[in-house]
């Protein structure tokens, strides 16, 4: 018990700085989200595309600056109650929620070039690396990055 | 690498035969469906990267194409396959247990108790078919190695036609209100230590038909922004009448249960639903009881906020010869204050009376509750551990209040 109790949750109170995107593959017929079905999809209560393939959430590591950014500002949750409110979904018998956890942004862009129903939250300043030259970078609320009132910051 | 579509299709098929000869090869008759199966998902997806390719090659001017993909590195990479989500696997298992240490829990005990462990697992069996199993297994009343109760809490073949049609059959929690369904068993996944009073097992004094054998039929509803839902379900329920007739015949108790609720999309989080639940219940010896539970819920649960709300009236007839009537809600109210601390706070009310052979004085011998209320705190020590604490009041017709605690360590593996 005193292990457990001096063992500490991962702690992300450090403010993510920087700007995000989401991206897609090349192929997705979502060009625009809108903020919330964003924060829908990352939840786990929208699991399907328009077209009805199955999303495919790819989130980085623990630690890294867009799992920070998606856990504090974009999902408002910790990784712990992420996990419970995953499991939750299973365990109501509905279709389990598709997870790649990636621990670069580049593997997640190559993913993402590879899956055609991916959809991962990777850095501003990843896009212009070459593994991230071969996707689609969706608008959020009609906006990309860069652009007034873009809310991935 | 420059890919035509003529030269695609060759690859496609050769990769078709040579992967399906090896795999025959390999897997016994039985599986050849399955093995058909990931051959299919796999041409699926080869022709979405062929189509994605000639989509990228006709938009663009001149003769580049998106660069290749470069495989990834096994730096970056785990050493599952690179094209496939981490729980991709068809067997799925996770296991919930607790222990706990209680405190005048049931008016006049002080003890440690080992909790229940909660075994659920899935097994995709084709792209439609899915088998779903848990087991609880009660040690609370274990005092013999052999004294522990297992209960076959769900088993189902669930078939998934899409986001509006879908069956289930075997074993099935029934979707009365909100609490139900959602939090099932497993200590770990609810916030706070204990159920509201209203959704106590059947087996543990509780008055609602929670579990039944059948069909359930679920799925959305067209509705644009309100995303409406549905649950129709059509089965026995349990029955845990001493009933000399009633109970080991599944034909008396037709227990049938409507439920709708909306997850609107203007607010995420927020979900307003109903459910009118139809059976036969046999309490007793002699009793044939026409019982009727309608209830609602409002619940929004997003980011530091989960707040329930659940109201319910149940209705027992037995003919011209007496009625009983229960009326009750609970509001559970909970925040997160800090990464790993939840406190939490529940009120529950509840008021039995009646008339003839069912009269007030007969509803409160079996309900004897009428209010509770709960204080507490959740800690997640890790991602899988959770320690809570726990303080509740609760007053009820037969005896004077009294104060329980309650400390539990829940965890999930």
């Amino acid at each position: 018990m005193a292990a457990l109790l001096a063992a500490s949750m991962p702690q992300y109170a450090a403010e993510p700085a920087g700007t995000f995107a989401a991206v897609v593959h090349q192929s997705n017929s979502t060009h625009n989200l809108r903020f919330r079905d964003l924060v829908s999809l990352f939840e786990g209560a929208s699991r399907e595309w328009p077209n009805g393939s199955a999303v495919v959430l790819v989130e980085r590591d623990a630690g890294s600056t867009p799992f920070r950014y998606l856990m504090l500002r974009l999902l408002n949750t910790t990784p712990g109650e992420y996990k419970r409110s995953l499991q939750n979904i299973e365990y109501r018998g509905e279709a389990p929620v598709s997870i790649k956890i990636l621990n670069s942004d580049a593997a997640a862009c190559q993913f993402v070039f590879n899956v055609p129903s991916a959809i991962a939250i990777v850095e501003t300043n990843s896009l212009a690396s070459p593994a991230c030259s071969g996707i689609q970078v969706l608008r959020i609320d009609g906006k990309l990055p860069g652009e007034e009132g873009y809310r991935l910051k | 690498m420059r890919l035509g579509l003529a030269s695609a299709l060759a690859l496609l098929l050769v990769e078709f035969t040579a992967g399906a000869g090896a795999a025959w090869a390999q897997e016994p008759p039985d599986d050849k469906d399955q093995v058909i199966q990931k051959l299919v998902e796999r041409v699926e997806a080869l022709e979405r990267q062929v189509a994605a390719l000639e989509q990228a090659r006709a938009a663009q001017p001149g003769p580049t194409l998106p660069p290749e993909p470069t495989p990834i590195t096994s730096a970056d990479a785990p050493a599952t396959d690179a094209t496939q989500p981490d729980n991709a696997s068809r067997f799925n298992f996770h296991g919930y247990a607790d222990a706990d240490f209680q405190r005048d829990v049931d008016g006049g005990t002080k003890k440690f108790e080992q909790g229940e462990i909660d075994l659920f697992a899935t097994e995709r069996l084709s792209l439609h078919l899915t088998a779903l199993i848990e087991l609880a297994l009660e040690t609370d009343a274990e005092s013999l190695a052999d004294d522990v109760e297992i209960n076959v809490e769900r088993m189902l073949l669930q078939y998934r036609r899409n986001d509006f049609f879908n069956v289930d059959i075997g074993s099935y929690r029934t979707a009365l209100g909100y609490y139900s369904t959602a939090y099932l068993r497993g200590a770990w996944l609810q916030t706070a230590i204990s159920r509201p009073k209203m959704f106590t097992f059947e087996d543990q004094g509780g008055f609602l038909p929670l579990h039944a054998v059948g069909v359930s039929v679920n799925g959305r509803v067209p509705s644009g922004s309100l995303n409406l839902h549905y649950v129709l379900e059509a089965g026995s329920s349990r029955n845990y009448g001493n009933t000399g007739g009633l109970g080991p015949e599944p034909s008396f108790n037709r227990a049938t249960n409507l439920a709708v609720f909306s997850q609107p999309a203007g607010v995420p989080g927020l979900e307003i639903g109903f459910s009118t639940y139809h059976d036969l219940f046999s309490p007793e010896a002699g009793f044939k009881l026409n019982r009727a539970v309608w209830m609602v819920h409002f619940v929004y649960v997003r980011g530091r906020v989960e707040l329930l709300n659940e109201g319910m009236r149940i209705d027992l007839s037995d003919g011209s010869s007496g009625s009983g009537t229960g009326l009750g809600f609970y509001s559970q109210f909970a925040y997160r204050i800090a990464p790993s601390w939840k406190p939490y706070a529940r009120v529950e009310y509840l008021n039995a009376y009646g008339t003839g052979v069912l009269e007030t004085a007969v509803d409160r011998l079996y309900v004897p509750w009428k209010t509770v209320y709960t204080g507490g705190v959740r800690h997640d020590l890790t991602e899988n551990v959770a320690l809570k604490l726990e303080l509740g009041r609760e007053t009820d017709y037969l005896r004077p209040s009294y104060i329980t605690t309650a400390v539990q360590l829940a965890f999930t593996f």
